[in-house]
């Protein structure tokens, strides 16, 4: 059987398990978290964070073996527990206490006892290569996240969380709580006439402002890249 | 009273101008080499105060890695300081996008310095500092020029205070992007290099940039 198929399979295998969410509610999803949050991009995606843990939780340790440079198609939308108009998953990006950014730089230099009995090494490059990492962070106690979701689902996802952010493995954005809270009105895609995340372009009636932003998980992938509408301006979507 | 009116910043300022004019006594046809940074900004600053009509060489690395108006702003400033302003750039740099890798020094340093030194150029003026890295303490110290043309480093001496002090003090036009990433990163750390580029990737430049200039990410 091929790498991929293995994945895959392995993946609706999963899937099958996985209860299908029905109930989709308005809500507000805070974080509480005990480290500073960092960041490699101005806001975090929820609709992302949450694909991520529902990838971990139907692959399990198989997660982890996925390789980086084959593409997969994993059909995540089918028991996803966020709700889509039009294929938008209604999440919002994050709302954090502060904006003011911050710089940190993490050394990563080689130690000893990772030679394995070699005499000689090279630290320039390869396995032992010396980095010097700078990432920026949001000194933010509370994350706060809008959403369209299956309340019941989505705690039972979120309950794995460590961290939120980038380098949440070495300790940033630890999250030590968090509150699902379900609320009236529906805040994930607009909300009160600004836009809650990036909303491709062609889904809008009006736009004040645009710039090429993947606006569905995985966001890293450039293929998810549109012109669409920047978090926190005007927008109004076009009719139903 | 701040640190530009201080000797030991009138001193290093003294020294410059002193190592230029001794250059321009010695150099037939020099040329400033202004990437758009704080410390090329000074040179060329002051170069220009003391021979208006110096040549300036400006890289440009594309619109992959500078976003266009952040281009134009770096071509506005070296035209507001020297009338002879000179742009090289490579095709490779649409062709290969984010993926083109020493592009500087496979094209500028093989196929343009020739045509610099056939044109009679025969010495350049650097604001590389030794405060910078050991690599370039080292490379000032020895006076390694990597290429035939005679390199000047005119604020070898200089330190990142004397920069924004030099420029702070003369009132001089810099790039808008140092305000965004020093209020960030400080300004004692704030670097002009290219955005998205996988050659800095292992100092985590790629983070900072993501954050700072989201906007110019995807670009296509």
């Amino acid at each position: 059987m091929k790498e991929q198929e293995y994945f895959i399979e392995k993946f609706l295998k999963g899937l099958e398990e996985t209860p299908t969410p029905t109930n989709f509610k308005p809500c507000k999803i805070t974080f509480f978290l005990s480290s500073p949050l960092s960041l490699t991009h101005p806001w975090l995606h929820f609709d992302g964070v949450v694909s991520y843990l529902q990838m971990r939780k139907i692959l399990k340790e198989d997660f982890f073996l996925l390789s980086r440079k084959t593409r997969y198609t994993f059909p995540l939308h089918k028991k996803f527990p966020i709700a889509y108009y039009k294929n938008i998953p209604c999440a919002s990006v994050s709302i954090l206490e502060s904006s003011k950014y911050k710089l940190e730089v993490m050394y990563k230099r080689f130690e000893d006892r990772w030679a394995g009995g070699k005499k000689k090494i090279y630290r320039g490059s390869g396995l032992f290569r010396d980095f010097m990492i700078q990432h920026l962070y949001v000194p933010t106690r509370t994350v706060s996240f809008y959403a369209k979701a299956d309340l019941e689902i989505l705690k039972d996802l979120l309950r794995d969380i460590v961290g939120l952010g980038d380098n949440w493995r070495v300790g940033w954005g630890a999250v030590r709580e968090f509150v699902i809270e379900e609320i009236e009105e529906d805040w994930s895609i607009v909300a009160n006439g600004v836009a809650m995340r990036p909303i491709p372009v062609r889904f809008l009636k009006s736009y004040e402002d645009y710039v090429l932003l993947a606006w569905k998980s995985p966001y890293w992938d450039l293929s998810n890249v549109e012109e669409c509408a920047v978090p926190g301006t005007k927008v109004e979507l076009k009719d139903e | 009273m701040n640190y530009s009116q201080l000797d030991e910043h009138k001193e290093k300022v003294e020294e410059a101008r002193s190592i230029i004019q001794r250059a321009l006594q010695t150099c037939k046809k020099p040329y400033v080499a202004f990437s758009g940074g704080k410390d090329s900004l000074c040179v060329l600053h002051l170069v220009s105060s003391i021979q208006k009509d110096v040549f300036v060489i400006h890289w440009d690395y594309g619109r992959y890695f500078i976003p266009r108006e952040l281009h134009e702003e770096i071509l506005e400033i070296a035209k507001g300081l020297s009338p002879n302003v000179m742009v090289f750039t490579s095709e490779r740099y649409e062709k290969e996008k984010r993926q083109a890798y020493n592009v500087l020094g496979e094209e500028f340093f093989e196929k343009v310095v020739p045509k610099l030194l056939s044109k009679g150029f025969d010495c350049v003026f650097l604001g590389l500092r030794k405060e910078e890295s050991s690599s370039r303490r080292v490379r000032i110290k020895n006076k390694v020029f990597i290429t035939p043309i005679r390199e000047i480093y005119p604020i070898a001496n200089w330190s990142w205070l004397d920069v924004w002090a030099y420029i702070a003090s003369n009132n001089i036009r810099y790039l808008s992007i140092y305000n965004k990433y020093g209020e960030a990163v400080g300004y004692d750390r704030a670097r002009f290099t290219t955005l998205f580029d996988q050659q800095f990737d292992k100092y985590g430049t790629e983070n900072v940039d993501g954050v700072l200039m989201w906007r110019f990410k995807n670009t296509k």
